[in-house]
């Protein structure tokens, strides 16, 4: 599906589900999820992850709805649990199947999206393990240094922080140096498809939540 | 067609109210090839950025004269051969820049493919960026600017990271990239290779231009050094028993026994790409090996990180990952405060200082100062943090002559005694057995001494 159309779905989808509260739809996005990740052959591990990581804030969520309010709503409390993880699995989908660059081409190629925004992005997007690198480089120069930057050490995030500053100059100087001029026009070398098929996915799946949204409970 | 001229008239450059050029003149025609010398610090990197018109802004400024630059085509390839990527791969930003160049699909499939085998950069071209070597790297980026087909080629020290098989290669594709008639202007130390090019050499010195020559005759770079005597060693630092190292999912190194010895300071070679700066890093414990590599009789993988690392220091490749302050000043004071090294003080670090021009700078913040300053301040504070053992990844990259003996100087009267290792990788060979006492060159994922 067109990554950019995707993107949109997805977020569609959470909207709705944040404002209507819905527990059948809830569990039926995330079964759906669930088995087209399994479908789309991710690792168990990860899925093992996916359920573990969110689990302790949909508890707190759980706990704080059942037992701290007034009427002690089980139901309510479970609606909120499973949003959680109906976030996180339309998420899941959403990244495990789409690269970040495809995005950038499709959200500039079929929504119009400013090439500064989606290619300073994906820049950005590429610099990030090079500031994880960075991050610990300079707790290793700290140790050679004689000086342990913990962690929560201010200095550590003081010089990231510079770093980031540093490589955002070159990165923007590489750009231009490599031909990027804000707000001209460029040309399309691989083209993202948004074909009929994707709109008709698009709108079939949104069409089918609906009648669940406001018809089950 | 008209020819192209740049013009630089009566051009007067200050960075943070410091002045780098005074009334510049000159006329670059279009089909020429300029080679930009000057010490380190002198303004090439600041020269190519103000025809690039990457320069001024920020702290930068223009306050005399002006500029004519009429080729918008132009390409440049930067001294740091990290910094000047967006995508993750090579064919990435190869789209993206032709993307960019409103190239359309069938004419850029052509040019990436033409662009990638003059640089013999095919089997490259999906790989990560950040897994390849500066070599190939370099490599990658003059193919950047061979598919944009700019008319205009600046480069900035661009062999800095690249031994002489990588640096021979570019060269000789800007000879080729020259006689077709394209303008090139390159900053550099070194003048060997050049002969054949016929450059224009501009040298910068007291904020001016002086045109000049190619050396007529260059120094031939020999060296020798002898081969460690076991019987006559007797303190080991390292020990490396069946070790291995492979990374990223690349074999490096296959299995290798050697000892490294104290007192001595070993030059390690190699190409491109072999696996010089991951030894470093399996030897900073960043990355993991394979066997055994004891440290003081104890396997480094044993040691803990901390009073390990305190034992063993490096010298980074980019000196700003040495620094953690701001200003020269606070870097020095720092350094000060946990300075191990008997020989240094304030008193001798302020004398050191004014013996390596560095004085007068404190206030100054480190990353605005020149590439030698840089390595010369970078140098100072790791000697002040005095480990027991220091690598240094290639020292003299960026540095004139004078800078190198500089370095060697502070090395050799504050560091190295017989409780003290070094170790250098280095592709700059010149003056290399002034420092060195051993060889070791890292070949055919071997490791073995050399004369």
């Amino acid at each position: 599906m067109n990554p950019g159309l995707k993107l949109f779905l997805i977020l569609t989808i959470s909207f709705e589900i944040s404002l209507i509260p819905n527990l059948t739809t809830n569990l039926i996005i995330i079964s759906i999820c669930l088995i087209y990740l399994l479908f789309k052959s991710i690792s168990l591990k990860k899925i093992l992850l996916l359920l573990i990581i969110p689990l302790f804030a949909a508890t707190v969520v759980f706990i704080t709805i059942y037992y701290f309010t007034p009427n002690h709503n089980l139901y309510h409390a479970t609606i909120l649990f499973t949003r959680i993880y109906a976030y996180v699995f339309l998420g899941a989908v959403f990244t495990e199947t789409t690269s970040i660059l495809s995005l950038a081409r499709s959200l500039e190629q079929n929504f119009k999206l400013p090439s500064k925004f989606a290619y300073g992005t994906l820049a950005a997007f590429n610099v990030i393990p090079k500031i994880h690198t960075e991050v610990n480089r300079i707790r290793l120069v700290g140790d050679m240094r004689h000086y342990h930057l913990s962690f929560y050490s201010p200095t550590l995030y003081f010089k990231a922080i510079l770093a980031a500053i540093s490589w955002s100059n070159s990165l923007a100087e590489g750009m231009i140096s490599h031909g990027y001029q804000e707000d001209k026009p460029r040309s399309v070398i691989v083209p993202v498809a948004l074909t009929k098929k994707d709109w008709l996915i698009f709108s079939s799946i949104l069409l089918l939540l609906q009648p669940i949204l406001l018809l089950t409970k | 067609m008209l020819s192209k001229q740049i013009k630089i008239n009566h051009l007067s450059f200050q960075y943070q109210n410091h002045k780098i050029f005074n009334d510049l003149n000159l006329t670059v025609n279009q089909g020429e090839f300029i080679l930009l010398t000057g010490n380190s610090g002198s303004g090439k990197s600041t020269l190519l950025k103000i025809i690039a018109e990457l320069e001024p802004k920020f702290s930068g400024k223009i306050i005399a004269g002006s500029l004519t630059q009429p080729f918008s085509n132009w390409g440049m390839i930067f001294q740091d051969p990290n910094r000047q990527f967006t995508m993750a791969t090579p064919r990435e930003e190869l789209i993206f820049t032709l993307e960019n160049k409103l190239v359309d699909r069938s004419t850029a499939l052509k040019r990436i493919d033409y662009a990638s085998k003059k640089t013999h950069i095919q089997d490259l071209l999906d790989r990560p960026l950040t897994e390849l070597s500066g070599g190939e790297k370099q490599r990658v980026a003059l193919s950047v600017l061979i598919a944009m087909e700019s008319d205009l080629l600046l480069l900035d020290e661009p062999f800095a990271n690249c031994d002489s098989n990588n640096r021979k290669f570019l060269l000789d594709s800007l000879s080729l990239l020259h006689q077709e008639g394209k303008t090139i202007l390159i900053s550099d130390h070194d003048f060997s290779g050049y002969k054949e090019l016929n450059p224009i050499v501009i040298e910068i010195k007291d904020q001016n231009f002086i045109v000049t020559s190619l050396p007529s005759t260059l120094p031939k770079i020999e060296t020798h050094f002898s081969l460690p005597d076991k019987k006559q060693q007797n303190n080991l630092s390292y020990t490396f028993n069946s070790f291995s190292l492979s990374f990223p999912n690349k074999g490096l190194i296959t299995s290798t026994n050697l000892e490294l010895y104290s007192g001595a300071a070993t030059l390690l070679t190699g190409e491109n790409g072999s696996g010089k700066t991951s030894l470093f890093k399996a030897l900073t414990k960043v990355i993991p090996y394979h066997g055994h590599l004891f440290f003081r009789e104890k396997d480094v993988k044993k040691w803990r990180k901390r009073p390990y690392l305190a034992k063993v220091g490096q010298i980074f490749q980019n000196p700003d990952d040495q620094f953690l302050n701001v200003t020269v000043e606070e870097e020095l004071n720092f350094s000060l405060k946990y300075n191990q090294n008997p020989l240094l003080n304030r008193s001798k670090l302020t004398s050191l200082l004014s013996k390596l021009k560095l004085d007068n700078l404190d206030k100054q913040v480190i990353y605005s100062l020149s590439g030698g300053q840089k390595r010369k301040l970078q140098i100072l504070v790791m000697l002040m943090a005095y480990p027991e053992v220091l690598l240094l990844d290639e020292p003299f990259s960026g540095l004139d002559q004078k800078s190198v003996s500089d370095v060697i100087f502070l090395l050799k009267n504050y560091f190295l005694n017989t409780e003290h290792t070094l170790i250098v990788i280095s592709h700059q060979l010149n003056q290399i057995d002034k420092l060195c006492d051993y060889h070791l060159i890292l070949k055919d994922h071997k490791l073995f001494y050399t004369k």
